[in-house]
């Protein structure tokens, strides 16, 4: 019906249709309805940008993530998009009050490993330092807002896999309705996608004829990439060193940008999060960044990262994994779902990741099968989703955590956050409620009274002859890491 | 009550500990899949667990027992006092006891790695194939089922996957030497993908995929109307030439067999089922079915059960309420359609089978209803409940013991399996490997 509402109906066929006079409506004349403005503009936007709210979460079960552990029917106060103070029965009279009774209260979920928000993610050349993903942010995609609604208030957008030195990765908070630049986080260390095994051999398109093809390939385009690095800097330092009045008689070295990124990372000020699976390789990219003296700071993926975890341990790199996905190809045939309790076990720093937008939103429960498999203790499992990738991504100083000082990035469950039946009931991010699930079904029914809108108006412009068009259905890509958009050369080619 | 709570996870692991480490000891050192188990030699009772039925029942308090692989008594303890003293006596109080998980629609014991070509066996060349069977390709070796059975699913059916009619598919127990050990039940049902009204491709320029109209549709259909108008006629026919095609549908006009046919689109499903219902089919399932919603009532009134994707998705358009995938098997079982869960993903997701209806149950249902989609639904979608499905006296001895919640990551913990009787052995390669590794740094003595 008109308002989006279904009736039951059913008709039999007559005969043809008779072509009736087009009819000419005085509705043209009528200035037109608009909708709403919202943010972003798309469907599950806001009417308006959320605020920052003094906020009191009264008596919940609060896991800190601190030395104090899980606190029982504890307040916590949040302002100016800070947690204030946690303790009990605190007041303040400025605060909108909340129940968290039978209610836990975690740090927000931040997801290492995300494609989410991402325009495009895959390059051809072998290597492609250089690009950065966070020039091509898709503030409106609609995983975003599906995130937030699974409790994930950060993610790390990754270029994707199909070559060894990917790009330039873009840690955002999903501040829904923002602009893509003020998704970003400020003042965060810079991250870079590099990637090994069968994607980047391109096993996966059997014509490919990119070098590399296998394992030994992949190591030598490190090798080759980071010798590039240090000749680049030595010839700017060079260069730099010549007095400026003679600079003017020297050949000034042409500027690389993927260089100058292999620069930063060998001078410690980028940091690799690399895609991994097999145990030869994780060794290779560990002795590579030795033999350069830097060390790689995150393998991610790593499904067999528990058969070398004491010398990932002695390496100092960071794990971020996947629960129990195996088997979809070779390489990760030996993936266990005890491997981030083995790691972790071993002192190596593990997170649990998605790379895919459906598990992003439900990472507690990913993180609650390392309870189920290997007994891992509840409150390890959850930092492995919430203060072990902030920790990663060094930002633990301001999140990962529910510690006064840090910013308001939190969840509020309806459940015991590991267990299947929890669902999200407020997430709130720098002290803003971005997703609140009664807010959610409210603005189901307004989106489904704005779709009848829109439907009656094309009826309308229809029936009074205006020009249409044929209905174009329109879905948004969701990314995996091995997603190549475009062309790639073959024997064919 | 939340303090109980917390000691319940402590004592969880703990005992988890010790049942891992006891399962080791029997088990160290295999590198294959475990050994099948053995026939049931004495009659059985498990005592004192929560009975979840699988059909909307639970017994707080129950005794039940079995023997030569058929369920002898399902009851209250407190009720029934039954004669124990030829039985092996289980003790499983606090414990849950479920029907064995039904995994519907899956490729198991066909596929193995899908990225490696020789590893698929599961789509066959051409379009109509009905004879093509899925019974006689399961590999008992597949290393899925060890994993699949350490979270209890312990039925799956094995359909192939190609063209429009995939060919016939058989359930298969998670144990056996081979495939005629292994099968539950052969040739249960024909998979058939219905031709797409609407044709999606993507656009590169924008990244997005943009729908059109199948042009083909009409045609498709019309091949589709001559085949099944044929191979019923060939039913008919006293004295004929062998057609293999047409033999195997034979199943679908006396009920043997269900159509198990796969559509999405709210016209798609209400075209194939009048298609199938003009065409003399019996039986009638849909595989798929995200338009659903859409069509309830005439799937209700149809009394067309449908096997929807996992509630782990992500579904249809943008404008969708964020949380109907997990709401999708709520909604259609209040409008009155039969659901059950498939695992439509890679295939290792079926061992997650048990947490999809966990989360249809945090979205609405009661959790015995969740149950039922993965256990006595399924069981009737594909026509085999007058065996399996349910914990009923008569039906097979296909159950497990879980610590606690079997839907709940937080209880899912096997401590007993059966299979017709049959105790399994539940760790596999996975276990074996977590055992090797943890041992070379310490972690387990």
């Amino acid at each position: 019906m008109a308002d989006g509402t279904w009736i039951t109906w059913s008709g039999s066929r007559t005969g043809d249709l008779q072509s009736k006079e087009t009819a000419k409506s005085a509705a043209n004349d009528k200035k037109e309805e608009l909708g709403k403005v919202t943010y972003p503009f798309g469907a599950h936007g806001y009417m308006a940008l959320p605020v920052a709210e003094t906020l009191l979460i009264k008596n919940a079960t609060v896991w800190t993530n601190e030395t104090e552990g899980i606190l029982q029917g504890t307040d916590v106060l949040i302002k100016d998009g800070k947690i204030l103070k946690i303790g009990k029965n605190l007041s303040d009279p400025t605060a909108r009050n909340i129940d968290g009774t039978g209610k836990h209260l975690t740090a927000g979920i931040i997801d290492e490993h995300s494609h989410i928000g991402a325009a495009s993610i895959n390059d051809v050349a072998s290597n492609s330092g250089m690009v950065r993903i966070g020039d091509n942010i898709d503030a409106e995609a609609i995983n975003i807002y599906r995130a937030l609604a699974g409790g994930v208030v950060a993610v790390q957008v990754l270029h994707g896999s199909a070559n060894p030195i990917g790009g330039q990765s873009a840690l955002i908070k999903l501040r829904w309705g923002e602009s893509p630049e003020n998704y970003k986080i400020q003042g965060a260390d810079g991250f870079i996608k590099f990637a090994l095994g069968e994607n980047v051999k391109r096993t996966s398109n059997a014509a490919s004829i990119r070098f590399p093809q296998t394992r030994m390939g992949v190591e030598q385009v490190f090798v080759d990439a980071f010798t590039n690095g240090k000749e680049y800097e030595k010839k700017w330092s060079a260069y730099n060193s010549i007095p400026a009045k003679e600079k003017g008689l020297a050949l000034k070295p042409r500027r690389d940008l993927a260089d100058e990124a292999m620069v930063e990372i060998l001078n410690k000020k980028r940091f690799i999060s690399c895609h991994s699976y097999v145990q030869s390789e994780i060794n290779m990219l560990m002795d590579v960044a030795e033999r350069f003296n830097f060390r790689i700071n995150t393998f991610t993926h790593i499904l067999e990262g528990y058969k070398v975890a004491d010398k990932m341990a002695q390496h100092g790199v960071a794990a971020s994994t996947f629960s129990d996905w195996w088997n979809y190809k070779w390489e990760v045939r030996y993936a266990i779902p005890y491997n981030a309790a083995i790691m972790q076990r071993a002192g190596v720093l593990t997170a649990i990741n998605s790379d895919d937008a459906e598990m992003g939103r439900r990472l507690n429960q990913e993180a609650a099968k390392s309870v189920k498999y290997a007994g891992m203790s509840e409150e390890d499992a959850l930092k492995m989703v919430t203060l072990n990738p902030a920790k990663i991504l060094h930002l633990d100083n301001q999140m990962g955590s529910i510690k006064v000082g840090k910013s308001a990035d939190i969840v509020l469950w309806t459940d015991h956050p590991l267990s299947v039946y929890a669902k999200p009931e407020k997430t709130v991010i720098d002290g803003k409620v971005y997703f609140d699930l009664e807010k959610d079904a409210q603005n189901n029914k307004e989106l489904a009274a704005d779709r009848a809108r829109i439907i009656q108006k094309m009826k309308n412009v229809k029936k009074s002859g205006g020009s249409v068009q044929k209905a174009d259905s329109k879905m948004q890509l969701d990314f995996h890491c091995d997603d190549v958009l475009g062309f790639e050369k073959t024997e064919e080619d | 009550m939340k303090k109980i709570i917390y000691y319940f996870a402590q004592k969880l692991r703990s005992t988890l500990y010790i049942l891992l480490a006891s399962m080791f000891i029997v088990n160290v050192g295999f590198a294959q899949t475990p050994v099948p188990a053995k026939a049931q030699a004495k009659p059985i009772a498990l005592t004192g667990g929560v009975a979840h039925l699988g059909n909307g029942q639970v017994i707080q308090n129950s005794i039940i027992t079995f023997d030569k692989g058929k369920l002898t008594l399902v009851a209250d303890v407190a009720i029934a006092k039954p004669d124990l003293s030829a039985h092996e006596i289980i003790n499983i109080t606090g414990k849950h006891v479920y029907p064995g998980f039904i995994l519907p629609n899956s490729q198991v014991g066909l596929q193995e790695v899908s990225a490696v070509r020789a590893m698929n066996d599961n789509a066959e060349r051409g379009e109509m194939n009905p004879n093509v069977r899925a019974q006689i390709s399961y590999n008992t070796d597949t290393e899925y089922t060890p994993t699949f059975r350490f979270n209890g699913v312990r039925l799956a059916e094995a359909a192939p996957t190609g063209g429009t009619i995939s060919g016939t598919s058989s359930v298969m127990e998670m144990d056996g030497w081979n495939w005629e050990d292994a099968t539950h039940t052969a040739d249960i049902g024909v998979h058939m993908n219905w031709p797409a009204i609407m044709k999606r491709q993507l656009d590169f320029n924008t990244f997005t995929f943009a729908e059109s109209v199948n042009a083909d549709y009409e045609k498709q259909v019309i091949e589709l109307t001559r085949f099944f108008t044929e191979a019923l006629s060939y039913g008919s026919l006293s004295s004929k030439e062998t057609n293999l095609k047409f033999e195997a549908m034979q199943g679908l006009f006396d009920g043997k067999k269900t159509l198990l046919l796969h559509a999405n689109n709210p016209k798609e499903i209400v075209e194939s089922v009048r298609f199938a219902q003009r065409s003399g089919v019996k039986r009638i399932t849909i595989v798929g079915g995200t338009g659903a919603l859409w069509v309830a009532d005439f799937l209700k009134e149809n009394k067309i059960p449908v096997i929807l994707p996992s509630t782990h998705n992500l579904l249809g358009r943008t404008d969708d309420d964020v949380d109907m995938p997990y709401k999708l098997p709520h909604l259609l079982t209040q409008a009155g359609v039969a659901v059950s869960i498939m695992n439509n993903k890679a295939m290792h997701g079926g061992r997650n089978l048990g947490f999809y209806a966990g989360t249809a149950a945090a979205y609405g249902m009661s959790k015995e209803d969740a149950l039922k989609t993965i256990t006595s639904n399924t069981a009737k979608a594909l026509g085999i409940d007058n065996r399996v499905g349910t914990l009923e006296v008569g039906k097979d001895a296909t159950l497990f013991v879980s610590n606690g919640d079997a839907l709940d990551y937080r209880g899912n913990v096997l401590t007993h399996a059966f299979i017709t009787g049959k105790l399994m052995t539940l760790p596999g390669n996975q276990q074996e490997l977590y055992e090797r590794y943890s041992r070379k740094y310490g972690q387990m003595k």
